[in-house]
């Protein structure tokens, strides 16, 4: 017998002669049409929700010229709102090819706030920067303990804007405020000295009393900012952004002397957070799961408000990266539900429970699964959670009371479909469920009767297009279908149910829409989709069972997540920008107006 | 390393293209190719299944964070194009194309050892057949396997451990076939 070494080289011999040549040239011409041919690649909502007959000829400059104002107008901090029950999950997948860059269009292109011209565009790689005539200044952004910081060059506009921001603050004496652990100001070197702008005090470093100039409006600190360009990631960008947007030290609210800042125990603001999935129990209570900094490194972390979204407080996250809820072989988590005040799960693909309001997680297992099934979605209704877990081969789905962890499986299968991206809804009223699967085009679906899984024909399964489900009690559903999308697109059309899923007909008016993403019902009049149109993402709402129709809300170029409603009149929506970055939006309306859960402000 | 653009992908001044032509290059495009073609033992097979990983891939290239991880990225999702032929199959007759040099006797041991060889592997299951051309033919560590498959790195090794097993007996048995009267 050979050795192993010897064996496995007779493998690779083996496979190597087997291989196949090179690709035909025919299939990579057929590869190569695919931007040409195939919607726009922008991902909406969990799976493969691209802007399917969103026009080609939409230019990409457009697109980003759409993702610059829709950020800028986000950076400039919305209006803070409050909250409703998801229907679906969050993915928060961010969107276009520039994605793989920071582009981070959103960070605002230099001077305006030091008074000289622009900056390069931080998207692009920095250009060659001449350097100041007395010599370099060079700025480094502190916020990290034990690697290294952020640091570039300022070019002669920089600098000369930054001195004339300097020479405008007034001099005085006092002991400036010493960052500690994440943002800790910037530090400008020029030949023969160095200063320190941080909470609104620009000072040599030291100990004790020393000249130092006030800032109370962290002029030098945002202007800094603004020339980092590409020298900074977007998640650096955005942790000393919201540092700097807190009052400085020598602001008039502030204490007659500088202090270090406060640790905020509840904010206006998400603290931070970019959120990746939302869920409300009440008006009142609820969570959001989403990217966080821990020592500057991006993780897991959850906010809770107890006032509608109003105000926010951090609360413990399982030990478990944010996926973008995509591709196989990422451990981490996706989503988040909660059933009251203290049981709630994080999940996608892992799972994860909580017990005690979230103090403490608990990652869990499904007895009778193989060890890398997959949670794909999750709801909970009326005391008992149902995961649907993808087993390699089928869709399950796991029931368990909200208190114990008692998962069990139910008989019923959905086999995944042969499409290449397959993506499940799950959808609880009351004691009545329905899950829907599609695989480019509706491929199957199961519904909780009785309390017990049961194979179900959902609707609009031969429309060659998927289908997107929402629930306003036991019996009313509506589905949005994007009908033909996968062969001739006749648009997306509404569909009701007043039977439980039974039987479904295609209410008047064709949604205004390109595509679909997702659906949320707040009544059996009351139905918002969220999707795309010409202009990007939008919301668009019926308030007459779907008779007519009109947009409330244009997004811009963002992906679009967890819509739903909490009551009749409150709901959610997360929208995720081209950069990684992402907002809640609540309605207190029944859907008419849609404002940002901002990163400032409320 | 410069890469060779794909030149199948038209120049456009449309940045997610030029990405995309950029990434999808040649060498990508025909690894992506072979892999589907020891997994589904059938070129259009291989050839429907790339073009499904790319069209993914497209569509999904704004979730891609770091160009540089493009190839395992998109290895990831070629393999579960390879998945999906491969469920689809299952609900129609089985068809496995074989060279006919595959088949046919040889009466060089070396050459026919190498054929039973082939043979069993194209007869491995499907989770087999995967981990053991990632791990000996893609090069990829365990822990690369692991990360393209989506299952543990303890699973590809036990995969692997059962696969070499059956392969081994496979050749062993045409061994001792031929070594008898």
């Amino acid at each position: 017998m050979k050795s192993d070494e010897s064996f496995e080289r007779e493998v690779r011999a083996s496979l190597r002669a087997s291989a196949a040549g090179s690709a035909p040239d025919q299939l990579a011409a057929r590869i190569g049409e695919i931007p040409s041919r195939e919607p726009s690649p922008r991902a909406l909502g969990r799976g493969l929700r691209s802007f399917a007959r969103l026009a080609v000829n939409l230019a990409a400059a457009a697109v980003v010229v759409i993702a610059v104002a829709a950020l800028i107008v986000s950076r400039n901090g919305g209006n803070l709102p409050a909250g409703g029950q998801p229907t679906g999950s969050a993915s928060l997948a961010t969107q276009g090819a520039s994605a793989a860059t920071p582009t981070a269009s959103a960070m605002p292109s230099a001077t305006s706030a030091c008074g000289s011209p622009a900056s390069p565009n931080p998207a692009s790689p920095s250009p060659a920067r001449s350097v100041a005539p007395a010599g370099p200044v060079v700025v480094t952004l502190g916020i990290y303990s034990g690697r290294p910081d952020p640091t570039w060059t300022l070019t002669v506009d920089e600098a000369a804007a930054v001195d004339a921001a300097l020479a405008a603050l007034p001099d005085g004496t006092g002991t400036p405020p010493v960052g500690g652990l994440g943002y800790h100001g910037f530090s400008i070197a020029r030949p023969g000295s160095t200063s320190v702008a941080y909470l609104g005090t620009v000072a040599p470093p030291g100990d004790g009393p020393r000249p130092m100039k006030a800032d109370p409006t962290r002029s030098i600190e945002r202007c800094l900012l603004k020339t980092s360009g590409s020298h900074v990631t977007p998640d650096e960008y955005a942790i000393a952004e919201l540092a700097i947007a807190a009052p400085s030290a020598t602001s008039p609210a502030a204490s007659a002397s500088p202090v270090p800042p406060a640790t905020p125990s509840a904010s206006t603001a998400l603290l931070g957070l970019s959120p990746a999935s939302v869920t409300f129990v009440s008006p009142n209570d609820g969570w959001v799961l989403g990217t966080g900094s821990c020592s500057g490194a991006p993780c897991a972390a959850i906010r809770r408000t107890a006032d509608g979204g109003r105000t926010w407080a951090a609360v413990s996250a399982p030990h478990a990266a944010i996926v973008p809820g995509g591709y196989q072989g990422a451990p981490g988590i996706s989503g988040i539900r909660f059933a009251d005040a203290r049981n709630g799960w994080a999940f996608g693909p892992d799972l994860w429970a909580t017990h005690d309001g979230g103090a403490t997680w608990a990652r869990l297992t499904i007895a009778g699964l193989p060890a890398d099934a997959a949670i794909v979605a999750l709801e909970t209704a009326r005391g008992t959670v149902h995961a649907v877990v993808l087993d390699g081969q089928d869709y399950r789905v796991a029931s368990s009371p909200i208190g114990s962890d008692d998962f069990r499986l139910s008989a019923v299968r959905v086999p995944v479909g042969a499409g290449p991206v397959p993506s499940v809804q799950l959808v609880l009223s009351g004691v009545a469920g329905w899950l829907i699967e599609n695989d480019r085009t509706v491929v199957g679906g199961a519904r909780l009767v009785n309390g017990a899984w049961v194979a179900w024909q959902p609707p609009c399964a031969d429309v060659v297009g998927p289908a997107f489900l929402a629930a306003s009690s036991p019996t009313e559903l509506a589905a949005a279908c994007d009908v033909g999308l996968w062969g001739t697109s006749t648009g997306d059309h509404l569909y009701l149910s007043h039977d439980g899923g039974s039987r479904f007909v295609e209410s008047g008016a064709a949604v205004p829409l390109q595509m679909a993403a997702q659906v949320a019902s707040a009544s059996q009049s009351v139905i918002v989709v969220g999707g795309s149109d010409a202009t990007g993402a939008v919301l668009v709402a019926t308030f007459d069972g779907g008779r007519t129709w009109a947009v409330v809300a244009h997004l811009g170029a963002v992906a679009i997540a967890d819509l739903g409603f909490t009551t009749a009149t409150q709901g959610v929506v997360i929208t995720a920008s081209a950069n990684g970055t992402a907002s809640l939006l609540m309605t207190r309306d029944g859907g008419r107006t849609w404002r940002a859960v901002g990163s400032t402000g409320g | 390393m410069v890469k060779a653009q794909n030149p199948d992908i038209g120049r456009t001044d449309d940045p997610r293209t030029q990405t995309f032509a950029e990434l999808m290059d040649r060498r990508v495009l025909d690894n992506a190719y072979r892999y589907a073609t020891l997994i589904l033992g059938d070129r259009a097979d291989a050839e429907d299944a790339t073009h499904d990983a790319a069209l993914t891939a497209w569509r999904h290239l704004g979730e891609l964070r770091d160009p540089a991880k493009f190839e395992a990225w998109f290895g990831r999702i070629v393999v579960n194009a390879c998945r999906d032929r491969l469920r689809a199959r299952r609900r129609r007759p089985v068809h496995v194309e074989l060279d006919p040099e595959l088949s046919s006797p040889d009466a060089n041991d070396g050459l026919a050892r190498r054929d039973t060889l082939a043979l069993a592997i194209r007869s491995l299951s499907a989770d087999h057949r995967e981990v053991v051309v990632l791990r000996f033919y893609a090069d990829l560590t365990v822990d690369q396997v692991a990360a393209r498959t989506g299952v543990g790195a303890g699973t590809v090794k036990s995969r692997l451990h059962y696969a070499l097993r059956i392969l081994r007996a496979a050749v062993d048995a045409e061994d001792e076939g031929r070594s008898r009267p």
